[in-house]
Formats: C-alpha cells, structure tokens, sequence
C-alpha cells in the first residue's frame, strides 16, 4: 500500500474576500509541483462565498466537475439553458466536454455558502456536455458509506464520464467500517469533512486527507461523533 | 513567470473558449499567442517555431500524434489543457518554465 498524506493547514489558499478558497491541488496562482494530482483527480477545492456573491460566466472544457454543498444554496446557469440552484444535500456534475460556459453564485443574502468543487479528468476528451444534479441518498443514517457517484447511469448517485467513485458517511465515535477500492488500477483519496478519522493508522483532522493505493481495502475509524468523509476512488492513471 | 518571454500556440475548435484562452495566453509582458480553430491549420503555426502548443478541444488522435513527434523534434513543449479557463492553465505554464530551467 501507497500512501500520500495532504494536512488541512498545507493546503494552497486564496481569500478574495468574497471568496475563501483552499486548495488540495495546484491551482490558479497556488503552484505546488508536488501537489498537482492524485491520480485523475486534479481540483479539490474548498470554497466559502460570500453572500450574494460568486463566480460569473466562465468556461470549462473537457473535465468532469462536481460540486457538493455543506452549506447553503448554491446558483447554478449554464450556457446549455440550465438554472438551478444546488442546496445541501444535492450533488451536481457537470460533463464540460466541447465547451460549456457557467456561473456559479451564492443563492443567499445572508449567508455564506460553503462547497467543494472537485474536478476530474475524464474517460474520454471532447464528449457532449451535460448537466445532472440529485438529491443524495440520507446521509443521516450513520456509520453507512453511501454512494453518491459512480460511472453508470444505472447505479447510486449521480454519474460521470471516468471509472470514479464518490462515496460519502457520518459516523459515531468509535464506528469503524471497510471500504473496498472499486480496481485494482484506482486509489482512493479520503477526505475529512467533519470531525476526525483513524484511516489506516493514521489520525486524520478537518479538511485532512489521505491518499492510498496498490492496496485493495481501507480501514476507516471514527474517533468523534458526527465525523464526516469523502471518498474518492479514482483511476491512477489515463488506461 | 509573466516576465519571461513565452510563444504560444493555442488550438480549440471550440472558438468562445479559444478566444479566452488567447486572451490569457497574452497576459505575460512577452508572451505571444496565435490561436487556431481550424486542425489543418496547427502544423503550419508549428513552423514558425513557437516555445509551447496548448491543445485543447478538438485535437483528434491522429493529429495529436502528428504535432506531438513534430513537437519532440523540434523541442516545442506541449501543453494538453483541460478545464476551460486559466484554473489549471497558469499551473501547466508553471510546470513548463521549472522543466525548462530545470534542463538548461
């Protein structure tokens, strides 16, 4: 088993003022070479806007963007005709293909918003772009991984154009639970939302992640009420 | 970054986005873009021997091959951009000028 170990307080950071950003991986004017990628996971963005505030009309191409809100609404419109606001709870994937163009703004006036945007590269260059947002699964019932991505169409969560998995929990203090990589060619990279993790070992804080692969299984441990992670299965490399 | 001088070649046959990323490709004091929406037009903009191709939408394998063995011999770094906007963009021209400084 591999293993990279990315601390909450090492993460790239830009506060705009309306926009507080912290950045897993390189990004915009944060440069780290050692922190460019976890296998096709590129963006793992942090963000808090202000209210009433966010980013206007810009574009994307060929990437798989996901957003999912941990508090607040966020608003959504696209150059496809999409207007929809994104609320906690739901989960949105954009397949920017060809070309899209958005904006993305906090909903509310009185308060702040505060989502990750995570982007992977995917399958397969310039696809038809296409916009999907669900209700995830209740995540409320503790100590249970939910699936709230995948490839297929067909399965739990909502779906995007690579051979990923996102899956995400609550867990009591001393919960512990498995979690098997989907293949062999993937890692997973596990992100703390809330509280704090024993993950193989080791001790993982609020915003921590850690990255593993060449292994098939994780050990995951709650070491707090309430804690909270993301899991992140994603190819290693292009096949 | 922005102060060393910087030819690029962009292609994307998506011309909304190409034209962002011209604009971006120009934001250095010396750098210099020629953007081309049309894939049978790439090759003749590699010979006026610019520093970095940026590809983007639309670059079909065939192709992509084609400018990558040109590219290698002539010693034109190649970018393949994804994402849209300058996000990743800056990042990519970053990791260019360390690999360059880093072989001279």
């Amino acid at each position: 088993m591999k293993q990279v170990l990315h601390l909450a307080q090492e993460r790239g950071s830009a506060n705009h003022g309306w926009l507080n950003s912290h950045h897993s991986f390189s990004f915009a004017n944060y440069y780290n070479p050692q922190k460019m990628n976890f296998g096709l996971l590129r963006v793992l963005n942090d963000d808090t806007v202000a209210p009433g505030m966010g980013f206007g009309k810009h574009p994307h191409d060929n990437m798989e963007i996901i957003s999912i809100p941990l508090q607040g609404d966020l608003e959504h419109e696209d150059s496809m005709g999409n207007k929809a606001v994104i609320r906690e709870g739901e989960i949105q994937a954009m397949s920017a293909g060809t070309g899209i163009f958005h904006s993305e703004y906090n909903a509310s006036k009185s308060d702040e918003v505060k989502f990750l945007q995570i982007w992977i590269f995917p399958r397969e260059k310039d696809v038809a772009p296409r916009y999907d947002q669900i209700v995830l699964p209740d995540l409320s019932k503790a100590n249970t991984l939910h699936q709230v991505l995948s490839p297929n169409p067909d399965d739990a969560g909502i779906w995007v154009h690579q051979d990923a998995w996102f899956n995400m929990g609550t867990f009591d203090n001393g919960a512990s639970q498995s979690y098997d990589i989907k293949r062999s060619s993937n890692g997973v990279y596990a992100f703390i939302i809330d509280g704090s993790f024993e993950i193989e070992g080791q001790k993982l804080s609020k915003r921590d992640a850690l990255g593993l692969w060449e292994t098939d299984t994780i050990q995951i441990k709650s070491l707090e009420a309430g804690s909270r992670l993301l899991l992140i299965d994603v190819p290693m490399n292009f096949s | 970054m922005l102060h060393t001088p910087i030819k690029f070649v962009a292609f994307n046959t998506n011309e909304q986005i190409l034209r962002i990323l011209v604009r971006i490709l120009k934001r250095g004091a010396s750098w210099e873009c020629s953007g081309i929406a049309q894939i049978e037009q790439v090759q003749s903009a590699l010979e006026g021997k610019p520093d970095v191709l940026v590809i983007g939408v639309g670059g079909q394998d065939q192709y992509v091959a084609q400018w990558t063995n040109y590219c290698e011999a002539q010693g034109i770094h190649i970018i393949h951009h994804y994402g849209g906007g300058s996000g990743l963009l800056f990042n990519s021209i970053q990791a260019y000028l360390d690999q360059k400084e880093q072989s001279s």
